[in-house]
């Protein structure tokens, strides 16, 4: 059974990373960073809820990750009742290759996005993938292939370079 | 294999601001959060009380608008009341003497981001001076103002383009970079005070240097703590003085049900809303017309769905439910439809976007939709999404 949970050492461990996975994910630094603080806002109010949380980053992920898809953020009702949070802290320089890879994650399907990003950003295994989307391993896997596939035409990769 | 790896090196670049402003964030949510259900419960009270006195055949349901066959857009003009559009206003204080002073610049207006804190000092190259700004709007950055520190030299300085800093300046100042990302305006602090703090001390030691010039943003713990330089007790003839320059957003038309402010400006050029265009129900397509310098931005919404939700969240509050997180729309149970849109420009493609990562109400790609001299026909039309989605055009022209 999970137990409180240290938010500052969390806070500490995993922002970055978090930050990265998410930018990967929507492609806009500033609304990643804008989900990650926005998920541990969270986190903070709801430490009860996060204490019976196996894996809190994975909560965090996944609420960062919704926050961006439900695209709420100009929503009057939002923006008349949140506080904001405090957003970017600097700017982060992004190379033409790091644009290159998120618009071909961009032209993904939002599902294949995501599994990508948590294979290989988050490094979960396939079966830590399917137990954080709640999905059968199997689609996790397909999914993941065609994804792989996919990026590689994106990418412009050749032939001898694509791992299915 | 994609290299996706690469972006890992993307981590070490990423700041993440101090925990204790997201716990700050969180317990003002707490505080908003139980205001909020009181006021809730009250406006249930009264809606009871207002529904039985008023009608007893309400129906409450919201529906969609039927398409009217005789009309195919709307075409909004602006309705620029008798306020100048140039509309500015300025908060001046002076020190002389004193070694420092607080005052309270909270206006109570929307306000372009960006706005602008100039400020000068002068008497005595000897004395330095420090300014601090606390309290105000939860999003300190987003009203342009910085912590800063100088020299009395004589010297202004400001953090805006457009003045040349020498002097105090007249304003107004330019105020565009967040605007080319964030196309809205940014909502007036509800009844909190912005404080600017202003502190007079000996020449800033070099300790404290790096606290100068913050580009916004929660200011770093160290910078906080005024032990680490000395405060005057009296400055002699020293003076100061500051100006915010603040540049409230009028709100001129509503463009499919977005609302539209009166100007904006980029690289010190100042643009005006011209007219907007709104898609009926049951349209495709919306056009404009322009003859002069500009640029277009697509808005879209879904009333219906904005309704909706509203009308959940009130509910959800009233009742103290609680949420995974606030904005999460699936907890309401309610959905907001999104469309697929293009825009054309001379019945060329230029941009096309399905609004889902925190721009819903819009986008504003200047790039793509700015417009040069001469004639230009500009449509936006629906490639897919929900049809009870309304999108429309909003026309910024050069100003006169």
């Amino acid at each position: 059974m999970a137990g409180p949970v240290d938010l500052d050492e969390l806070y500490a461990a995993s922002y970055q990373r978090l930050v990265v996975q998410l930018f990967a994910f929507c492609g806009e630094m500033t609304d990643a960073e804008d989900a990650v603080q926005e998920a541990f806002v969270t986190a903070i109010r709801r430490q009860r809820e996060l204490a019976k949380v196996h894996n809190p980053e994975a909560w965090l992920r996944t609420v960062a990750m919704n926050r961006v898809r439900g695209g709420w953020r100009h929503a009057a009702v939002v923006r008349k009742y949140q506080a904001a949070v405090p957003g970017p802290q600097a700017p982060v320089e992004v190379g033409p290759e790091h644009v290159a890879l998120v618009m071909a994650l961009s032209a993904l399907d939002k599902d294949q996005c995501k599994i990508v990003v948590l294979r290989h950003l988050a490094e979960l295994g396939t079966g830590d993938i399917a137990l954080e989307l709640g999905i059968p391993e199997g689609t996790v896997k397909s999914r993941l292939a065609r994804a792989r596939a996919r990026l590689a035409v994106l990418l412009g990769e050749g032939e001898g370079d694509r791992h299915v | 294999m994609f290299d996706l790896e690469q972006l890992r090196v993307l981590t070490e670049q990423v700041r993440p601001p101090a925990f204790a402003s997201l716990q700050e964030t969180a317990r003002r949510r707490d505080r908003r959060a139980a205001v909020t259900a009181l006021a809730g419960a009250a406006l249930v009270v009264l809606l009871i009380v207002g529904g039985v006195l008023t009608t007893r055949s309400d129906d409450r349901s919201i529906e969609p608008v039927e398409p009217d066959p005789d009309r195919t857009q709307t075409v909004v003009d602006a309705n620029y009341g008798d306020e100048s559009v140039h509309r500015f206003e300025t908060h001046e204080v002076t020190n002389t003497g004193d070694y420092a002073a607080e005052t309270d610049l909270s206006v109570s207006a929307d306000y372009y981001e960006g706005s602008t804190f100039a400020y000068w000092c002068s008497g005595d190259p000897d004395i330095s001076y420090l300014v601090r700004v606390t309290g105000g709007s939860d999003d300190p950055d987003h009203l342009g103002v910085w912590r800063a520190g100088g020299t009395c030299d004589g010297s202004a300085e400001d953090h805006g383009e457009g003045y040349t800093g020498t002097g105090p300046p007249t304003g107004p100042t330019n105020s565009i970079g967040s605007q080319l990302t964030r196309f809205s305006p940014l909502p007036a602090d509800q009844g909190t005070p912005t404080t600017v703090r202003i502190v007079l001390t000996d020449r800033i030691p070099a300790d404290v240097a790096g606290c100068f010039d913050l580009p916004g943003g929660p200011i770093p713990q160290e910078c906080q703590d005024e032990s680490s330089v000395h405060v005057l007790d009296s400055a002699g003839d020293v003076g100061f003085g500051a100006v915010i320059f603040t540049r409230p957003v009028e709100y001129v038309a509503t463009v499919a049900g977005i609302p539209v402010q009166a100007q904006a400006s980029t690289g010190g050029t100042e643009w005006h809303f011209a007219r907007g265009a709104e898609s009926m129900p049951g349209t495709e397509k919306v056009t404009l017309e322009s003859d002069k310098p500009g640029f277009v931005y697509v808005v879209q919404s879904d009333p219906q769905g904005r309704a909706e939700c509203q009308q959940a969240y009130e509910e959800a509050e009233a009742r103290g439910d609680e949420f995974l997180f606030e904005g999460d729309m699936d907890n309401w149970g309610c959905t907001m439809k999104e469309a697929k849109l293009r825009l054309l420009v001379d019945g060329r493609p230029v941009t096309e976007q399905f609004p889902s990562s925190g721009h819903f109400q819009g986008w504003f790609d200047f790039e793509a939709s700015s417009l040069d001299a001469g004639h230009h026909e500009i449509t936006v039309e629906r490639l897919k999404g929900d049809p009870r989605v309304t999108f429309g055009l909003v026309l910024f022209e050069e100003a006169p």
